[in-house]
């Protein structure tokens, strides 16, 4: 049956083996079928950034991918980001900085933002082009920018966070 | 909202789509990166019963890069093309490809899948046009069809593929001068309001490109204005003749006047000699 | 980001804490409505209305397949029997409660019935199975076509499409009188466009009916009480049986300040199935049928003389209010009116409004509540007052200003501003923005725009509320209780979605009491334990309602410890001090721990005589005024005269809003505020067509700022509390949207005149700004 696939694909690390419907989004996925529901859905068009994840790396709206697509890749999502030390230098900077209100679009910048890092993109372009492909309706992003010129000032990728 | 039902296939081979095509070309829709697509079945706009998938044919992923151009697989996603040094030196890609939606998206949309939807704000079938590029085009029926851009856009949303077609490689020559596309959108990544490529030639190797897009129905040619400029009319002529000529619509968001103008303004910048500029409410790039 | 705290006296209030449940959100912790579920759980999708006009005749679906169900509207008549309240009274008012379900379709997107299946793909399959029979009537999509004599009517039973009227202020001919006693007079028009919202998250309820025990409903919602009086009050369900949870929020702004039809036919599919039903708004649904803003048209006149007095305004307003009106009816338009005179001295002020129905959706509550719209009618009046005396903006500002010794004062609308030095922010406010570095001309036009208002916050007394004809209280309550380890849970009726209440709460309350913030707890969002709260988290008054309670809460509280620490420490309580979670006789070693105090409080032994034993705390704080908080904002504005489009480069906000808790959480509010003041005027809009399709259903339609609209900000502060507010909190969470639209409005008029000159018409898109310059009038 053509309308059922089984898939298999890494989501932080961690194999899994499903059996999908074909037009089950990738956003649903994550969230429903294995409870990561660190991830949101906003809007469904890829417009707002909410739903983005890493897909072999690269940032990607979960909301615009068939299940089927991504038989075979890697998937980051927000849940895999911190470690048990601590959070990622995006996560402390947002955290120190209040980049982050509602927290409903947090999950998508920092994935972005994440990808953005590791890949050496310069904290400009990370400010314009990468945020640039997100919405936040709560900080008018002028924090959000701060946390990317302290999260790139920072090295490594776990930083602890006392109070 | 969530797609209606549908079949999915990801044949591993050109050979195998086309042999889907042909038999269920009217009820099925291409996937290619989706990011065009999924939006439509989401809304359920479109509610196909077959979802065809090339995502595993390889012959159609990869790219080249010479002195003569671009010859792109159909599945070549826009983030790689940005990410190549060498396709960064086709007059006119970059600019193209860095308006395009936003990061998030270009790691997914792919030149063919562009194209193909001929969407008449996009960059990819304006540089297409404004290059005198080509599809291919295989099918069972008719075999392997190159055609030009100007054949191949037909109007909004509306290209000459055949349901039995696939679209499965774009070729972008490369323009002997400088290729320049400016936008005018509320956002830096938003659908152009309007937008233009326009080819300036190094003296005397090629004829200059004036393409208008997001205006009309499809991304057009002003092929008056091309001639002006080629006859070293002043820039103000040209524009002119952009603004006479460029068909505009007008509707909720922009008259069909303020179209036209801007197409002309931002020809004129780019002939004076400016870089590729994106100018938003909100900062310019 | 270096700025100091503002109170090195206290221990956390003035600090810039960071916010304490930020980690959760960062791990991907959240617990949103979508993340919630339960065993047996179904799935809802809402059928709504495809017309934006017209009689639905018949509804009728067969062959659904077993374990599916459909309510359609005679169903849900008799599950709910009886309205739902509207909450705000003004003036004339011709609509007082709408219909669950109403068999006449008013706009696009109109629930009509709910159906629920196994999994939401296969719900909106089904649903198309719905076969809608509608005789379809004409459509008027305009306020003022709306009110033209030959428009199609929503009500024929009214005679006409006008839902309210009223006014405030000064009567006709005393107003008259002033302005033919000024020496010069203008007038102009604005229509301030229909805009959404957009919290990122959309809405969403999970129904769990519980027949022998309580019915839960979980929604994303900024006032739980308020769901539950009004879902209660529609189908007759005793409330007691009812529980309203609130988890959290993905934003709100006013937009789940209503409780709407769809969540509450969510609610009684549930009941009706017996099984967990989940109802997740998606994107285009809320484009099209959330509560929509503003969409307004007014009339404005000033007088004035040729000294630059101002002597009076006149405004006559219209507003759409959509196909019904919202939960709060005219209650914008009516508070865009009362805030019209703003920080300035006028002999007289005069508020004409009325409240129009076409087939649009509703607009209602919303960031600002009409205090934008107050701030834009006036700044604008104020702004054509310097222009055609060739004055400067600012100088004319504050030449008539009302000066701190001059308050309290009472404007012109009945209002009773108590204490701002108005003057003080606008001064520094123009000092900022004048000396921002000036970039070398590229061809683009500036311009530099002020507005200055003064905003109306911590909504409010009971008794003010009634008399301007809020149909509930404005009190807020604090539940405290310090648990046997000396650990604190604060309860409070108001709940965060996004504001940061969880840390703003334990800062005032760790401050009473003498603990760490981090021993302090907030509850909030459910009826279980949320002391009752009818307005909820809105209107700009949790920090100085909700969180004035809890100080005073907290100061009761803190008397009891001492009282009890007096007795351990034969003290006179009077002596003790509490602070670093010790209790201290003052000037002495001698202390005890706070969690000792606590552990023998809850043993109920060995007590001063006449405490009783536990360590808990209640204060229902009725505020005997609301609070007035200001701000001036300027802006510098680059228009690009060949293109229109606007680029803002500078932006500079003075603010005042009493005690600041935690100004980081301050500033984010006035970021977020003055980003959705800034996209309101420049690039959001609701559009329909002349036949009512909504034309903005996708955020690809839909311009939302993006990081590229949004300069960065600069902020300074100072802090005149409140007069009245324990703690001296004024609120501020609205007031970024209130500066901010009149702001860039003004300055995009002083970089391109022409546009002045003719009715101003918002947002200022590329291409209105064009039309304006390359189109005479």
């Amino acid at each position: 049956m053509s309308s059922r696939r089984t898939i298999t694909l890494t989501v932080n690390g961690n194999g899994h083996t499903t059996e999908v419907d074909v037009r089950t989004l990738l956003s649903d996925l994550l969230r429903h079928d294995f409870g990561l529901t660190g991830t949101h859905v906003g809007c469904e068009q890829g417009a707002c950034g909410a739903c983005t994840v890493l897909v072999d790396g690269r940032a990607v709206r979960s909301c615009l991918i068939l299940t089927p697509e991504v038989d075979g890749a890697s998937i980051e999502t927000i849940e895999g980001v911190a470690d048990a030390q601590g959070l990622h230098p995006v996560q402390a900077a947002l955290l120190g900085e209040h980049g982050m209100q509602c927290g409903f679009c947090t999950a998508g910048i920092v994935m972005s933002l994440v990808a953005a890092r590791r890949a050496g993109v310069p904290a400009d372009e990370a400010k314009t082009e990468v945020l640039g492909g997100h919405l936040c309706r709560c900080t008018g992003y002028v924090n959000i920018r701060a946390a990317v010129d302290i999260a790139w000032n920072l090295t490594g990728t776990s930083v602890s966070v006392g109070r | 909202m969530k797609p209606s039902p549908f079949d999915y296939l990801d044949p591993a081979t050109v050979d195998e789509v086309l042999d889907l095509l042909a038999e269920m070309g009217d009820d099925a829709v291409v996937l290619a990166g989706g990011q065009s697509l999924i939006p439509l079945l989401n809304l359920r706009l479109a509610a196909p019963s077959v979802v065809i998938s090339p995502r595993r044919c390889a012959e159609i992923r990869t790219f080249s890069i010479d002195a003569t151009g671009l010859d792109a697989g159909a599945l070549v996603t826009a983030a790689e093309l940005e990410e190549s040094t060498d396709a960064r030196s086709l007059p006119g890609l970059a600019d193209s490809l860095r308006n395009i939606g936003h990061i998030q998206i270009r790691n997914r949309t792919t030149i063919g899948g562009s194209v193909a939807h001929a969407d008449p704000a996009a960059e990819l079938p304006a540089l297409l046009l404004a290059l005198e590029g080509t599809v291919t085009l295989r099918s069972r029926a008719r075999g392997t069809r190159v055609m030009s851009a100007d054949d191949f856009l037909v109007g909004p949303l509306i290209s000459a593929r055949e349901p039995d077609e696939l679209l499965t490689r774009v070729n972008l020559p490369r323009f002997a001068g400088d290729v320049v596309v400016g936008e005018i959108g509320d956002r830096p990544g938003d659908f152009a309001t309007v937008g233009t490529v326009v080819g300036r030639p190094h003296t005397g190797a090629a004829t200059h490109r004036i393409v208008v897009f997001g205006a009309g129905g499809r991304a057009q040619r002003i092929t008056r204005a091309e001639r002006l400029a080629d006859e070293g009319a002043s820039v103000d002529e040209v524009v002119t003749a952009v603004r006479n000529d460029t068909e505009a619509t007008g509707d909720a968001h922009a008259s069909a006047d303020y179209r036209r103008h801007v197409a002309g303004t931002l020809v004129g910048r780019a002939l004076r000699g400016g870089s590729g500029s994106t100018s938003t409410t909100g900062e310019r790039r | 980001m270096t700025r100091g705290d503002s109170h090195p006296g206290t221990k956390f209030v003035g600090r810039r804490i960071p916010r304490v449940n930020d980690e959760r959100l960062l791990r991907g912790g959240g617990r949103y409505i979508d993340d919630l579920a339960f065993p047996g759980m179904l799935h809802a999708v809402i059928v709504r209305s495809p017309v934006a006009h017209g009689i639905l005749r018949s509804v009728a679906v067969t062959d659904l397949p077993p374990g599916v169900v459909f309510l359609g509207p005679d169903e849900l008549r008799k599950l709910a029997p009886h309205p739902l309240p509207i909450l705000w009274w003004v003036g004339e008012q011709r609509q007082k409660e709408t219909p669950l379900v109403d068999d006449r379709l008013r706009y696009v997107g109109q629930p009509i019935g709910v159906l629920v299946a196994p999994s939401r793909y296969e719900a909106e399959d089904l649903a198309q199975l719905v076969d809608l029979n509608i005789e379809t009537l004409p459509v008027v999509v305009d306020a003022k076509a709306a009110v033209s004599p030959d428009a199609p009517l929503l009500y024929p039973e009214l005679g006409d499409n006008v839902l309210s009227v009223f006014e405030t202020g000064d009567t006709a001919a005393f107003t008259d009188d002033v302005f033919a006693r000024a020496q010069r007079r203008l007038e102009t028009s604005i229509h301030i466009g229909r805009i959404h919202g957009l919290p990122m998250e959309n809405r969403g309820v999970v129904a769990e009916p519980d027949p022998h025990g309580k019915l839960t409903i979980h929604t994303s919602t900024q006032a739980v009480h308020a769901v539950r009086d009004v879902f209660c009050e529609v189908t007759g369900v005793p409330q007691h049986t009812v529980r309203v949870h609130a988890p959290d929020v993905g934003g709100g702004f006013g937009l789940k300040d209503h409780v709407y039809e769809d969540e509450i036919m969510v609610v009684l599919a549930a009941m009706n199935i017996g099984r967990p039903v989940k109802w997740i708004e998606d994107r285009n649904e809320s484009l099209i049928a959330t509560t929509h803003a503003r969409d307004e048209f007014h009339r404005i006149e000033v007088a004035f003389d040729d000294d630059g007095t101002l002597r009076a305004l006149r405004v006559d307003g219209l507003r759409n209010a959509g196909g019904r009106f919202s939960v709060f009816g005219a209650g914008p338009i009516s508070t865009a009116m009362a805030l019209s005179p703003g920080p300035y001295r006028w002999d007289a002020v005069r508020c004409t409004g009325r409240a129009v129905a076409t087939n649009t959706m509703s607009t209602g509550a919303y960031r600002g509540f009409g205090q934008t719209q107050a701030a834009m009618i006036r700044e604008r009046a104020v702004d054509l007052v310097a222009r055609a005396l060739g004055r400067h903006p600012a100088d004319i500002r504050e030449q008539n200003m009302i000066r701190s010794d001059e308050q309290p004062y009472s404007i012109r609308t009945f209002l009773t501003f108590d204490n701002g030095d108005y003057i003080r922010a606008l001064r520094r406010a123009r000092e900022l923005i004048e000396s921002a570095p000036m970039p070398p001309d590229d061809g683009r036009r500036r311009g530099i725009g002020y507005c200055s208002y003064v905003q109306l916050a911590g909504v409010g007394p009971s008794k003010a509320n009634e008399t301007v004809g809020v149909r509930i209280g404005g009190f807020e309550t604090a539940d405290i209780r310090m648990e046997p380890d000396g650990t604190v849970v604060v309860a409070s009726g108001v709940s965060p979605h996004g504001q940061g209440h969880e840390t703003t709460f334990a800062q005032l309350v760790a401050d009473e009491l003498g603990v760490d913030v981090d021993s302090v707890r907030l509850q909030w969002g459910d009826t279980e334990s949320s002391p009752y709260s009818a307005y909820g988290t809105a209107a700009s008054r949790s920090i100085a309602v909700g969180g004035g309670a809890a100080v005073a809460a907290g100061r009761i509280l803190a008397t009891k410890i001492r009282n009890i620490a007096a007795e351990m420490l034969e003290a006179s309580p009077d002596d003790i001090v509490l602070g670093d979670g010790r209790a201290e006789v003052a000037g002495t070693r001698i202390s005890v721990p706070i969690p000792e105090i606590a552990h023998r409080a809850w043993r109920g032994v060995g007590l001063p005589p006449g405490e009783s034993p536990g360590l808990a705390a209640r204060y229902l704080y009725d505020p005997e005024s609301a609070t007035f908080s200001y701000a001036t904002h300027a802006c510098r504005v680059a228009v690009d005269p060949d293109t229109g489009t606007v680029e803002v480069e500078e932006y500079v906000v003075v603010n005042d809003c009493g005690t600041m808790v935690n100004p980081t959480i301050v500033e984010g509010q006035i970021h977020g505020g003055v980003a959705q003041g800034l996209g309101a005027a420049l690039i959001e809009e609701v559009l329909y067509t002349a036949e009512g399709e909504p034309l903005s259903s996708t955020l690809l339609d839909y311009h939302a700022p993006a990081t590229a609209t949004i300069p960065d900000i600069l902020i300074e502060h100072f802090e005149i509390p409140s007069p009245h507010t324990p703690g001296g909190m004024k609120g501020m969470g609205e007031g970024g949207t209130n500066g901010a639209y009149a702001c860039v409005v003004n300055a995009v008029l002083e970089a391109v005149p022409e546009l002045a000159d003719r009715p101003i018409v918002t947002p200022l898109t590329p291409a209105r700004v064009w039309e304006a310059l390359h189109r005479p009038v």
